[in-house]
């Protein structure tokens, strides 16, 4: 997905007053001239000015100006499987805490190698079982990270 | 021998560090070898497993993988002319000219032994100036930090982008994520939404991995795919031959390590744009320049050498002020503030040690490159041969579990894959990615530095230019917001437009 740059102006205007808005909500500091709200508005102000900038750039060109286009920089165009890596991220973060990493992981990687080599399921479920496990047995077994281990705490380490 | 220095060399020395330079440098060398990956997500990945070692072993891991993935960005180049890196994009016409040649091993060996050599100029400079400069910066107050570290994102906004105005929107919301959380100076919870997850701030290390990981699986999932990338040519002995060629390039050799290591120390250029401008110096200079793009070895010598040396320059900002020379040194400093260490200038006197164990690693990463670089050219044809439709659902579950494992919950995957997105977009349309991380890395010390330069002068703006330095630095930072601004209203005619990847982004 690609914003022109007057579309990216607007936005950073948009954005802007979104944080001088909220910024109007925190307190005065007790004693203090300067409370949390100066440096979120001076933030806020550069916005505005760089999306005047932006719009000032993007007015004269039709194909560049006020304009979202879902074609990509390098072709292509696939906006499908950008999805499935963005369901991908979606479904660990689901499914980690019920089912545990090692599934999980499994599951996730198989179906998104699956899904880009258009089948090779056997080879698929193989590597993302060998990875989780790998990734599971670093993390968890050397690491000491506490990786959800679901119903299935059959692990040796 | 110095004390430090002797604890220093025990501390790189000992098996288990080696140990890990060893793997971290192999690890760099695949990431940096494949087409599309670069240097700064190497680091990306490499964070989350460094967040559980010891500051040497971490610091150690984070050269060798730099230095070996800055490299290893020229093998696919010179074989199959897709620059693995973009600071190897510079020369690749030449790399890819001499393999078409015949000369394949001319091509690789001249990359690495120029590269050792460069590097080991940059880790030389960054030994003898960064003690020099923390003398120097001891007597910084917060006004001098403040605008020094204003001037160093306003170099990395404006100097190495495509867009100036692309390159603030990209500092600034950096700098709006390092708003998040509670305030540092009045202790109130800032844009947090009742979540009690955000009072803590948005976490470094998953903003890190989505902005620069999971923006490139998007990228990749989307674009075009590039099936063939076999390597046909077999590749012999890299060092016959290198003496003659060295010997005969001294001159370009020394030239390319010198302004690699400057362009490395300034703030926001890296490795990238080091390699750009030595090369066109280098074809300036030349008493051949018809022969650079069809396979002269001299360009390749030159902006080799360059794009090592700049790692070790992009070092010096960063360990002695804390400002970073490049993404990676971002990430760097983000890693410094996880263990605790805050860098600037205290850290050469209560930790000495720590700076020297980093010039050492430099010194030991650039020597390990000559038989680890050996081993990749050989086995490279085998690196290629691992699917990207495999390499990038693994890459991906990484992101994912190095997202969760830094405060061990979910939520950093969230932050992770909310940024990753909006990253994505953001190089689509042209924003560079890097001003932003330098912004939430160093945001709260701008705002801190900011907030008690305001309270001691007690709202006098005037004192920002008291101190000389600050004064010398304040006026430079106006002059180029003041140019950039200037220019920009001047411009009649609309730009040319800017490939969003290609010129955009100061990433390695």
């Amino acid at each position: 997905m690609r914003l022109g740059d007057g579309t990216s102006g607007v936005v950073v205007i948009a954005g802007a007053a979104a944080i001088a808005a909220a910024a109007t909500t925190f307190p005065d500091t007790h004693g203090q001239a300067y409370g949390p709200d100066l440096f979120p508005n001076i933030i806020a102000a550069g916005f505005v000015l760089a999306g005047l900038l932006l719009i000032k750039e993007g007015w004269p060109q039709p194909d560049r100006g006020f304009t979202v286009s879902l074609e990509v920089a390098a072709g292509g165009g696939r906006p499908l499987d950008a999805l499935v890596v963005i369901a991908a991220i979606v479904l660990f973060m689901v499914l980690t805490g019920p089912l545990g990493f090692v599934l999980t992981a499994t599951l996730v990687t198989t179906a998104t190698i699956a899904w880009f080599r258009r089948g090779h399921l056997l080879s698929a479920v193989l590597v993302s079982l060998v990875a989780a496990l790998f990734i599971d047995y670093a993390f968890r077994g050397w690491l000491l990270v506490p990786l959800p281990q679901g119903p299935f705490d059959v692990l040796p380490w | 021998m110095d004390s430090a220095v002797w604890t220093a060399l025990t501390l790189v020395f000992d098996p288990y560090v080696l140990t890990v330079m060893a793997v971290a440098g192999a690890f760099g060398l695949f990431v940096g070898a494949m087409p599309g990956l670069t240097a700064t997500l190497a680091t990306a990945l490499l964070v989350p497993v460094t967040f559980f070692m010891e500051p040497v072993p971490a610091l150690a891991a984070i050269v060798a993988t730099t230095a070996m993935a800055i490299f290893a960005g020229d093998i696919p180049g010179a074989l199959v002319r897709i620059p693995g890196t973009p600071a190897s994009a510079a020369y690749v016409d030449d790399s890819y000219g001499l393999t078409r040649k015949g000369k394949a091993e001319v091509a690789l060996g001249t990359s690495i032994t120029s590269a050792v050599i460069g590097g080991l100029f940059g880790a030389v400079v960054l030994a003898f100036t960064a003690p020099v400069l923390a003398e120097v910066a001891l007597g910084f107050s917060s006004f001098e930090y403040f605008w020094l570290a204003t001037f160093g994102l306003t170099c990395a906004a404006f100097i190495s982008t495509g867009s100036p105005v692309k390159g603030m929107v990209s500092l600034l919301f950096g700098l709006f994520i390092a708003t998040i959380g509670i305030d540092i100076m009045a202790g109130q919870p800032r844009f947090v939404f009742g979540s009690t997850e955000l009072m803590g701030g948005v976490s470094f290390i998953p903003a890190m991995i989505g902005m620069f990981a999971v923006s490139e699986v998007l990228r990749w999932a989307i674009g075009p795919r590039n099936a063939d990338l076999h390597v046909r040519q077999k590749v012999g002995n890299v060092f016959r031959g290198q003496a003659a060629i060295l010997r005969r390039y001294k001159l370009g050799l020394a030239r390319g390590s010198v302004i690699g290591t400057a362009i490395g120390i300034l703030p926001g250029a890296g490795a990238d744009i080091a390699a750009w401008i030595t090369y066109a110096v280098s074809k300036r200079f030349s008493r051949e320049p018809e022969k650079f793009g069809t396979g002269h070895v001299e360009g390749l010598v030159d902006a080799g050498s360059a794009n090592n040396a700049s790692l070790g320059g992009a070092w010096v900002p960063a360990l002695v002020f804390g400002i970073p020379g490049d993404s990676i040194t971002a990430i760097v400093i983000g890693v410094l503030y996880m263990k605790g260490m805050n860098p600037g200038p205290m850290v050469m006197i209560n930790e000495p040690q720590l700076l020297y164990a980093v010039f050492i690693s430099f010194f030991v990463a650039n020597l390990l490159l000559l038989p680890l670089g050996y081993l990749a050219v050989r086995f490279y044809g085998r690196m290629l041969d691992v699917p990207r439709e495999i390499l990038m659902p693994l890459i991906l579950l990484l992101c994912m579990v190095g997202a969760f494992a830094i405060n061990n919950t979910l939520f950093g995957v969230g932050i992770m894959l909310v940024l990753g997105v909006i990253a994505f977009v953001m190089e689509e349309s042209g924003f560079p990615v890097a001003p932003a991380i330098l912004g939430i890395v160093l945001g709260s010390m701008i705002e801190q530095n900011f907030m008690q330069s305001m309270i001691k002068a007690d709202g006098d703006l005037l004192a920002f230019f008291e101190r000389p330095i600050s004064a010398v630095l304040g006026v430079l930072t106006l002059l180029t917001w003041a140019f950039v601004l200037f220019e920009n209203l001047r411009r009649r005619k609309p730009r040319e437009p800017v490939a969003p990847r290609a010129s955009t982004t100061p990433e390695e």
